[in-house]
């Protein structure tokens, strides 16, 4: 690299403060050890949190359930009391962080929130059957926060509270019910995130919170459709929306270079669509290895084609 | 390594650390397409989620391209054996000779996936016709092809510089002493252990020598060793850990302590469960060995969620609570103490992100913070951006790069 940095500089590609920076870089002159430290405080909150989950439960007892609900009470607010303080207040833009320990201790404030919410339901049950309310107000909570504070990671959980507190509630509905059911909520919930995600890029809100939205909300789509396919009574109707989905997906990959959208719609395709060609019949075991045979050729065969029409080594 | 790779990975490295520049916001995008014109690379690459598929249908191809005649022709298991014999040496021509050679593709996923599959298909041939040959043959065989996978893996590490190949040689390395207990009836499972433990300190220390000299090498070799060193560490690791050994000896293996065959073992294993994430950090940092920092923080993590197996300070809740506060206390105050220092430096370190990758959805701070340390890009500048050092002084270095 040492040498490259020198053609580079002299060719005047790269100025000579870039190029010196650069070799300290690659010289270790210079050593960033900012993600090193990020997993250590992950690792610190991780054990800390684990830490005082046992302890709750193994104390709780002969603490007093009032002294641990104030504890973890006061926590949270001195989580939420530290970003409200050092975070610089809503925007619909990106905003850049204020200082390294802000995105975990905002997530220690969730995190500890919904142990509160646990604690205070086991303890009291003040929602009896219909404890799965707290999820989604966990989930509504979350995305308040995620929003104001700008944060992606608190985006995600709160996305998949929201899409836990659906599972929970599909799943009092019965056994009969219970398949259908949980693909039809998880459709739902799929396209809501999509569509709350395109909604608010439209809106020119959180535009970069976009990719959180689409990644896990393609991913629940197509499970869900996937699922279907093998279903008796509408194993097309769930193949067609396979293929509109997959679609989309797939020219979305290709309009924003973003490839992992094309793994989702291929590899979902394939395997949505082999499960529907092998229910389509009998087939020998000969006709099995000639379809894989087949499928895989033409596959390779466009995705090459993809790759020299689209240039996707960048 | 081929020829053809020795050449054409330089310039695809310095083409994809340009990227890396441009992302990290120390380059315009001017200057990076002006890199990547100049180092143009003859070899072909995908993108990973491209590459990824390739590799998949790849193998369902070429299953499926095997098992077709041996469907069709009801073959037995020497029918099996000649057809693998027939496509292993095709898959390594048609990847080596056509697709490496002929069209230049580098990491593409096809050629990978078509080398992998001719070393399992020549083990497999070795493999399949002993299975009816009696119990001691069959296990002959199967160590046979377990040597044929590693020595292929090595071969393809070697020749094309595969990280996951040599990720492969490690984990059939690491299966070998078990084969060998089998074959040779090892009655005590502390031996095999300490096969392992030998095998793989010795890689360890192979490649950690090797890298000693990292920049003389290609960067498939390095990527290569790497993989060789932290894999044999965390192999050490594991098998020195109590609760993963507990975990694998004592509940998978069904190996009862009774049998034990050096009664110093778990006192060996709690030494060395507490030095190895101290040894790695310590190197880490004095040589800026940043997977051995990556390997030190996860395994000391590790130990600390695991430190009730050694020592009993107090009730396990007490201890996990206090370990957390001091993690966290301890990344907090490093934090706070290398971006106190002078241009956010403390010599050669920086908790600043230079060209580190970004986590998916923790990088808000990162061009902000970039932006200290960052010289002014040569050609277009947004409007705005007041970069707060042209030139750098800290860590020893004079100003006058």
């Amino acid at each position: 690299m040492q040498e490259a940095l020198n053609d580079l500089e002299s060719s005047e590609i790269l100025s000579r403060e870039q190029a010196a920076l650069l070799r300290r870089i690659y010289g270790r002159e210079l050593f960033s050890v900012h993600w090193e430290l990020r997993l250590l405080l992950y690792g610190g909150i991780l054990i800390l949190t684990t830490g005082l989950g046992l302890l709750v439960a193994e104390h709780f007892a002969s603490i007093g359930h009032l002294t641990l609900l104030a504890a973890i009470a006061l926590g949270c607010v001195a989580c939420f009391a530290y970003c409200l303080r050092h975070g610089g207040g809503f925007s619909p833009e990106s905003l850049a962080t204020p200082d390294a320990a802000y995105d975990y201790v905002l997530l220690l404030g969730c995190l500890l929130l919904g142990t509160l919410q646990g604690y205070l339901e086991l303890r009291y049950q003040f929602l009896d059957q219909y404890w799965n309310w707290w999820l989604l107000a966990s989930a509504l909570i979350y995305l308040l926060c995620a929003h104001y504070f700008d944060n992606r990671l608190v985006l995600s959980l709160g996305l998949s509270t929201l899409g836990a507190w659906l599972g929970v509630k599909t799943s009092h509905l019965g056994t009969g019910l219970w398949d259908g059911a949980l693909r039809d909520s998880a459709l739902f919930f799929g396209a809501l995130v999509i569509a709350a995600g395109t909604a608010q890029t439209r809106l020119g809100w959180k535009r970069h919170f976009l990719p959180v939205h689409l990644h896990l909300g393609v991913n629940v789509l197509l499970t869900a459709l996937v699922a279907g396919v093998g279903s008796r009574a509408a194993g097309s109707a769930y193949l067609a929306g396979l293929l509109l989905t997959g679609s989309g997906s797939a020219f979305y990959a290709l309009r924003e270079r973003s490839f992992a959208f094309l793994l989702y719609a291929v590899l979902y395709g394939y395997v949505g669509i082999t499960i529907f060609m092998l229910d389509l019949g009998h087939w020998s075991s000969e006709g099995i290895i000639f379809y894989f045979l087949v499928s895989a050729a033409t596959l390779l065969t466009t995705l090459v084609a993809l790759h020299r029409r689209f240039g996707s080594a960048e | 390594m081929i020829d053809l790779y020795e050449k054409g990975e330089r310039r695809v490295a310095v083409v994809e650390e340009a990227r890396r520049w441009k992302e990290a916001g120390m380059i315009t995008a001017e200057q990076a397409a002006a890199v990547a014109e100049r180092y143009r690379p003859e070899l072909v690459r995908v993108n990973l989620f491209i590459r990824i598929l390739l590799a998949v249908f790849t193998v369902v191809g070429v299953v499926a391209l095997v098992a077709m005649p041996a469907v069709t022709l009801k073959v037995e298991e020497t029918g099996l054996t000649l057809l693998c014999l027939i496509f292993a040496p095709l898959c390594a021509w048609v990847a080596d000779h056509e697709l490496i050679a002929g069209r230049r593709l580098y990491r593409c996923g096809a050629e990978e996936a078509l080398l992998l599959l001719a070393v399992g298909m020549l083990a497999l041939a070795v493999a399949i016709p002993a299975h009816d040959w009696g119990h001691d043959t069959e296990r002959l065989a199967a160590l046979t092809a377990h040597m044929i996978f590693l020595a292929g893996a090595i071969l393809l590490t070697v020749r094309y510089g595969y990280a996951l190949m040599a990720f492969g040689a490690m984990l059939a390395l690491a299966g070998l002493p078990f084969h060998l207990a089998d074959i040779l009836h090892w009655q005590q499972p502390h031996l095999t252990r300490l096969v392992l433990l030998l095998m793989l300190g010795a890689a360890a220390i192979w490649s950690q020598r090797r890298l000693g000299r990292r920049d003389s090498l290609h960067r498939g070799y390095v990527w290569s060793l790497e993989t060789v060193r932290i894999s044999a560490l965390a192999g050490i690791y594991l098998d020195v850990n109590l609760f993963a050994h507990r975990l694998l000896w004592r509940e998978w293996l069904g190996w009862t302590p009774g049998e034990s065959l050096f009664s110093w073992s778990d006192d060996i294993c709690a030494l060395l469960t507490a030095i190895l994430p101290v040894a790695s950090l310590a190197m880490g940092i004095g040589r800026r060995d940043r997977a051995l920092l990556w390997f030190g923080v996860v395994s000391a993590i590790l130990s600390i969620l695991t430190l009730k197996y050694y020592v009993h300070l107090g009730h396990l809740p007490e201890e996990l609570t206090a370990a957390g506060l001091l993690v966290v206390g301890l990344a907090f105050g490093l934090l706070r103490w290398l971006r106190a220092g002078s241009k956010r430096c403390r010599g050669a370190f920086t908790a600043e992100p230079l060209l580190e990758p970004r986590l998916y959805g923790l990088d808000a701070e990162a061009l902000a913070a970039i932006q200290p340390l960052a010289p002014e890009p040569r050609m277009s500048q947004p409007k705005g951006f007041q970069p707060g050092g042209g030139t750098f002084g800290g860590g020893g270095a004079s100003g006058g790069y």
